[in-house]
């Protein structure tokens, strides 16, 4: 019975995390050539770099607080909670040091951003992908 | 009459035309805030620590602060932050005041108000949110005075997976009502001649850690002003009178002190030396922290203190646990009371031995962060000292910290 128990428990929480962690695309305007890896995209949303590899500059566009795809972002590729994000940014905000990216509520805002601006980066959904966006990493 | 009918609209035109020409565009401007709202009090009706007693209080450790920021052009932006603290009545003051120039991706330049950056978490100390803890380790962290104005810079780049920030100061300040932690001085002024400040902070994966050295070359605190028994003996020490029932008459004249004994116990154009190291390693589901801070003073009724705490916590969900060890010591940086008559060498080791401490904290803290932006918290605390005028305490706390 006990072990019977544990079995449901395991295979609802992996349906639950399944559920949770729908493919996440980090996407850039179709111009951009550089190679983008996960650390990269790391080093740009948490304001430690401010430009692609290239050398051109980066404008990345966050999600809102709150949306499962920012959560899935933050989680997945950045590794925080979205508490850990706030604790992060407010210590760079309250010291001159750096200022959160720009937010947009979903999706389809952030493809007309960066459609409309070479030099942003942002993150949607995969399913959400088209051809006003490349994408540079999935995960 | 229709010239007069063009002007007006002329005039109307302008001032209506002139909100979108001059005004700041609101949506550039960010507004940010922070607070903490802290309750706490000691176990014992003998023990204070930090302001707190054995009433319930959420006056000493609350605060609350408003950030505003706008940029200005590509490069500049303007920020002011002003914080109210529970222990000064709310009155509220300017943390920061600076204006802000991006040099180039990874140099900034800050010039104005500015917190001092002594030490891993001096600059946002007071942003609890921030930090697992409801106070930062006292020892290191209670220094009663937090900002300066000058010139700072900031350089971050990486190599690898190694990120670094080095940052480097030079700030000044005066404060006319500081008050010294420890000892028992009234509120006096204070005067920090323009200080050098120099911090590294690396973070390579899993590990944090860093170090900082701050001078100060000329820093006078009014102690005579803060303190009638201080100002007497230092009257005593440059002109032999002594005044025994302070009713005017000098009632024994003895041997003025040499010069260096006195300038030993006076705070008078004082040279200090601050330095720190910290070494981080978080993995995520548990932390440890430890960080080691000295304040070297040039001999005076200052103590000399040396400062380190361990921290271990762990994360589960929403919930962070940790404890905290921390040991401060706080010895005599001047010998005066060897050198001077020996009449008065009693009062001059009284004088100079007035911050000493000898004491471990000991701390249990819990965190949750029940919505993004708002975290509560619960800490005791165990003080224990051995030297000095500070006595034992136990404290509880709870509080919520809150960012916006």
């Amino acid at each position: 019975m006990k072990l019977a128990q544990r079995l449901v428990a395991v295979t609802l929480l992996s349906a639950l995390s399944a559920f949770a962690s729908a493919e996440i695309a980090v996407v850039v305007h179709p111009s951009n050539k550089d190679a983008i890896d996960a650390k990269e995209v790391e080093r740009i949303f948490l304001g430690k770099s401010k430009s692609f590899p290239g050398g051109a500059q980066a404008l990345p566009i966050n999600q809102s607080e709150g949306g499962a795809v920012r959560g899935a972002f933050d989680s997945g590729l950045l590794g925080k909670s979205a508490s850990q994000m706030k604790a992060y940014w407010s210590k760079l905000v309250f010291t001159g040091k750096g200022t959160p990216p720009q937010e947009v509520p979903g999706d389809a805002e952030v493809k007309a951003l960066i459609g409309s601006n070479p030099s942003t980066i942002g993150y949607i959904d995969a399913g959400s992908v088209d051809a006003s966006v490349k994408v540079v990493h999935k995960f | 009459m229709n010239l007069k009918r063009t002007m007006l609209g002329a005039a109307i035109a302008a001032a209506v035309g002139s909100p979108a020409a001059y005004a700041v565009d609101l949506s550039q401007i960010s507004i940010n805030g922070f607070g903490s709202v802290i309750g706490g009090m000691t176990l014992d009706d003998n023990e204070t620590y930090f302001g707190n007693d054995d009433r319930l209080a959420f006056q000493p450790e609350s605060r609350f602060a408003l950030q505003i920021g706008a940029p200005i052009g590509e490069k500049w932006s303007a920020t002011a932050q002003i914080l109210a603290r529970g222990e000064n009545n709310f009155d509220p003051a300017f943390e920061w005041a600076y204006i802000g120039y991006q040099a180039t991706d990874d140099l900034k330049i800050l010039m104005g108000r500015q917190r001092f950056k002594l030490y891993k978490y001096s600059d946002y100390v007071d942003v609890g949110y921030a930090y697992p803890w409801l106070r930062t380790p006292q020892g290191v962290y209670a220094l009663p005075f937090s900002s300066g104005d000058g010139v700072s810079a900031i350089y971050t780049t990486y190599s690898g997976d190694l990120e670094m920030t080095f940052t480097g100061a030079a700030q000044g300040i005066t404060i006319p009502d500081y008050v010294a932690t420890g000892g028992e001085l009234e509120p006096t002024n204070l005067n920090i001649e323009l200080a050098y400040f120099t911090s590294a902070d690396f973070v390579y994966n899993e590990l944090n850690f860093g170090f900082n050295v701050a001078y100060v070359p000329d820093f006078t605190l009014d102690i005579r002003n803060g303190s009638a028994d201080l100002n007497k003996l230092m009257g005593v020490l440059e002109t032999g009178n002594v005044d025994l029932d302070d009713n005017g008459t000098i009632d024994l004249v003895l041997p003025k002190s040499d010069q260096q004994d006195i300038d030993d116990v006076d705070v008078s154009h004082d040279s200090t030396l601050l330095y720190g190291v910290y070494f981080g390693y978080d993995p995520g589901p548990f932390f440890l922290l430890a960080e080691y801070t000295v304040i070297d003073y040039d001999p005076s009724i200052l103590a000399d203190t040396e400062s380190m705490y361990v921290t271990l916590g762990a994360r589960h969900n929403l919930w962070t646990f940790h404890a905290t060890y921390g040991i401060d010591k706080n010895e005599v940086s001047s010998s005066a009371d060897a050198r001077v008559i020996p009449a008065l060498a009693s009062s001059v080791k009284a004088a100079i031995s007035t911050q000493l401490e000898d004491s471990t904290t000991t701390s249990f803290g819990v965190r949750y962060d029940i919505e993004t932006g708002i975290a509560l918290k619960g800490d005791f605390t165990l003080y224990q000292n051995t030297e000095g005028p500070a006595v034992d305490a136990k404290v509880v706390a709870v509080g919520v910290d809150f960012v916006f």
